[in-house]
């Protein structure tokens, strides 16, 4: 018989290492191969070579990273600051997908309170952010508090993580547990306990588990899974529906769940019982804010060294009837358009707007003359209650074609889900000349993100070769040239889109609103924000 | 004096180390334990045991010897764990095969580079079908009821393009070599 070809050979090595990989050779074949790679020099150096390139074809072809995590049980350590390093290492070489897998680096360098594995859709877009966690996040691990959240597989080993999802829904999980974060109306929770408080304008938003819970409107529930076939339902506010799945996903069983009642699944039976809740079980929402505009006069004396046109400041003693006093001289007081139900709101030093069906804002008691012909420059501070569309402050022509829709030569808004594209919570800068279109303009989208219940420096300057938007200090750029001869007069708007329609509204606060007939140097802006913030962390 | 912890040390040197190593360190593995899920299992003891000993480390030398060494053992205690479920190498078959990757072990890593740029020049319905194989923890049978055709026609499809990949590398080497 002859002597096989060296591509007979490997196709028999290749063979007999799929057969014993996917565990379907005989033991009289196995016998063989094992005589062969002990006696047969050519035929091992053949199955080392077929090995290596199956092992590297497996490395190349598999989808990174998997999305299934395993638990480790290491106790409990912070990472460090070489984690950090050596995680960016890993990440560089492009090995990201074993971070989820190897349970030796856990071991090496301590167990993060979380692991999060982000689905690799090409497309998909963020759909929630993070707006709290119990440990201060080392540079490089994941979620950290600000970060724009895509689906994906959540591992919570300790301490609390809340979310904010695009829907409004704000989920807080408890660790240890797991959650698959599938949609902005939609996860699961796979083990440990989660609470929601889902806003009154919110659409339905499912959380699964052994029982599937879909709350409509406002509530306020939480879900504990035990294993796959126990779970219960807390509900403190509103209605809640639990659903018993069949195997297809569909609904087998329902029971509405109304404030102060729980339900409880237990092997195939859902039942449901009253409850009462004491507060403190109740889930708080508020994220922990670690900036306070509290001590600020330090803060007030560098703006007021910069000259502002106007100061608003919103202290007690501020208001005087509807008129709020700016801190740089007797003109260009702010001025109080209420809708007479408490929607804004000026105590504790800055001022607060709710949502409201008619509309309120705060306004100038005169226009600003000739703010376009040069530079200006917008600088406040701002603190969201929620992910929202919602207008900070906007500069508007006095003269206005359409009294019933006013146009704007500026808008500094919130935007989340607007009507055009851009990540969430991020802040924009809309700049549009001649203001008298409502059509496009110049926009600038912040690439950090404003989280809701965080105090946010937020500081819009235009040039006349640019308009630039600073967040927290960190500023985006669009370059063009702006040098018009405008001597017109513009109104200023506080807390929605014009003076006239109750659209955009902002939900949440703004304090120490200035605006300077100059461009503020980059400079100034980040002594301001320091001065709140302190020296960057290094 | 006291004796460092290794949760206390700097891991940086270490993880520079073994993320350079990695794939030759887990192609030696595999050769010793082709099943995936043990070859991984070998992969992760193999890297503590690594980290405990790496004040031991002579950083004059090369890490790769030093680590195979560690993951032979590892291998061969992992053998002992599974030898009741399953095929596993004799100790002898294991020895032979160590010693055949780690003196070829240049020669496996022209192989290495080969074959990226090899994979680069396959079509793209070649790569997807490879994909299919690799990306999955599927059987060649499962794989082959999927997507409706029988295992000895798929498993000949497959090994058609692994020969060009095997001619490919083979080529490329050889003139690397000469």
């Amino acid at each position: 018989m002859s002597q096989p070809t060296l591509t007979q050979l490997e196709r028999e090595v290749r063979l007999a290492i799929d057969r014993l990989a996917d565990a379907q050779m005989s033991h009289e074949e196995f016998a063989d191969l094992q005589r062969r790679l002990i006696s047969d020099q050519q035929f091992r150096l053949v199955y080392v070579e077929q090995s290596d390139m199956r092992s590297e074809l497996e490395h190349h072809l598999r989808s990174h990273p998997p999305l299934a995590i395993r638990s480790n049980d290491t106790s409990s350590r912070s990472w460090g600051i070489p984690f950090a390093v050596a995680l960016s290492i890993l990440m560089l070489l492009g090995f990201a997908n074993l971070y989820f897998i190897d349970s030796w680096k856990t071991a090496i360098f301590g167990d993060p309170m979380l692991d999060f594995a982000e689905t690799q859709l090409a497309g998909q877009g963020p759909i929630a952010i993070v707006i709290s966690r119990s440990e201060e996040a080392d540079a490089g691990s994941p979620l950290q508090v600000g970060d724009r959240v895509k689906p994906g597989a959540l591992r919570l080993n300790r301490g609390d993580l809340k979310l904010e999802f695009l829907s409004g829904v704000r989920v807080q999980l408890t660790g240890p547990a797991e959650m698959h974060l599938l949609t902005e109306h939609q996860a699961t929770l796979l083990s440990g306990q989660a609470g929601v408080v889902t806003p009154p304008d919110s659409d339905s938003f499912s959380l699964n588990g052994p029982v599937s819970a879909v709350a409509n409107g406002s509530s306020e529930f939480v879900f504990r899974v035990k294993d796959l076939s126990h779970g219960e339902v807390d509900v403190y506010q509103g209605e809640v529906m639990a659903s018993l799945l069949g195997p297809s996903g569909d609904t087998l069983l329902n029971e509405l769940v109304s404030a102060d009642h729980f339900a409880l699944f237990a092997n195939g039976d859902l039942s449901v019982a009253a409850k009462s809740f004491d507060d403190s079980e109740r889930v708080d929402m508020v994220p922990v804010d670690n900036l306070y505009l509290n001590s600020t006069e330090q803060y007030a004396e560098a703006v007021m060294a910069d000259r502002p046109l106007v100061y608003l400041r919103f202290e007690d003693g501020d208001v005087v009837g509807d008129q709020v006093i700016n801190h740089m001289g007797d003109h260009h007081h702010g001025i109080i358009h209420s809708a007479g139900d408490g929607s804004i709101d000026i105590s504790g030093g800055r001022v607060r707007f709710s949502k409201s069906k008619r509309g309120r804002h705060v306004s100038l008691s005169e226009p600003i003359e000739s703010i376009n012909r040069r530079e200006f420059s917008v600088e406040f501070w701002v603190r969201t209650d929620r992910m929202h569309w919602g207008t900070f402050f906007g500069l508007l022509p006095v003269t206005q074609a359409d009294p019933e829709k006013e146009s704007h030569l500026c808008v500094i808004e919130y935007a989340n889900q607007t009507n055009v594209v851009h990540r969430p919570a991020t802040i924009r800068m809309l700049y549009r000349y001649p203001p008298t279109t409502y059509d496009g303009g110049k926009n600038i989208f912040t690439p950090n993100s404003c989280t809701p219940g965080i105090w946010t420096h937020i500081v819009a300057v235009k040039t006349s070769d640019s308009i630039r938007l600073y967040c927290n200090g960190q500023l985006q750029i669009n370059l063009d040239d702006l040098d018009f001869d405008d001597t017109s007069p513009y109104n200023a708007v506080l807390g929605q889109l014009d003076s006239v329609r109750p659209m955009r509204q902002f939900e949440g606060q703004l304090d120490e609103v200035a605006i300077y007939e100059k461009a503020l140097t980059e400079e100034q802006i980040r002594q301001h924000y320091e001065i709140i913030s302190g020296p960057p962390k290094t | 004096m006291t004796e460092s912890h290794p949760s206390h040390r700097d891991p940086t040197p270490f993880v520079e180390l073994i993320v350079k190593y990695e794939r030759p360190l887990m192609r030696y593995i595999r050769s010793l334990v082709p099943r995936l899920d043990d070859a991984e299992e070998v992969w992760q003891a193999t890297a503590m045991v690594l980290w405990e000993k790496f004040d031991e480390f002579d950083h004059q030398r090369d890490f790769l010897p030093w680590a195979q060494k560690f993951a032979y053992f590892e291998s061969l205690t992992q053998r002992r764990k599974i030898a009741r479920d399953r095929m596993v190498f004799s100790e002898s078959a294991m020895q032979a095969i160590a010693e055949t990757h780690q003196s070829s072990q240049e020669h496996l890593d022209r192989r290495s580079r080969a074959l990226k740029t090899c994979m680069d020049s396959l079509a793209g319905k070649d790569l997807t079908l490879l994909k299919s194989r690799y990306d999955s923890e599927m059987t060649v049978g499962e794989l082959a009821r999927q997507m409706d055709t029988t295992a000895k026609a798929l498993y000949r499809r497959l090994d058609r393009i692994r020969d060009k990949l095997s001619q490919c590398v083979r080529r490329r080497v050889a003139l690397a070599e000469e």
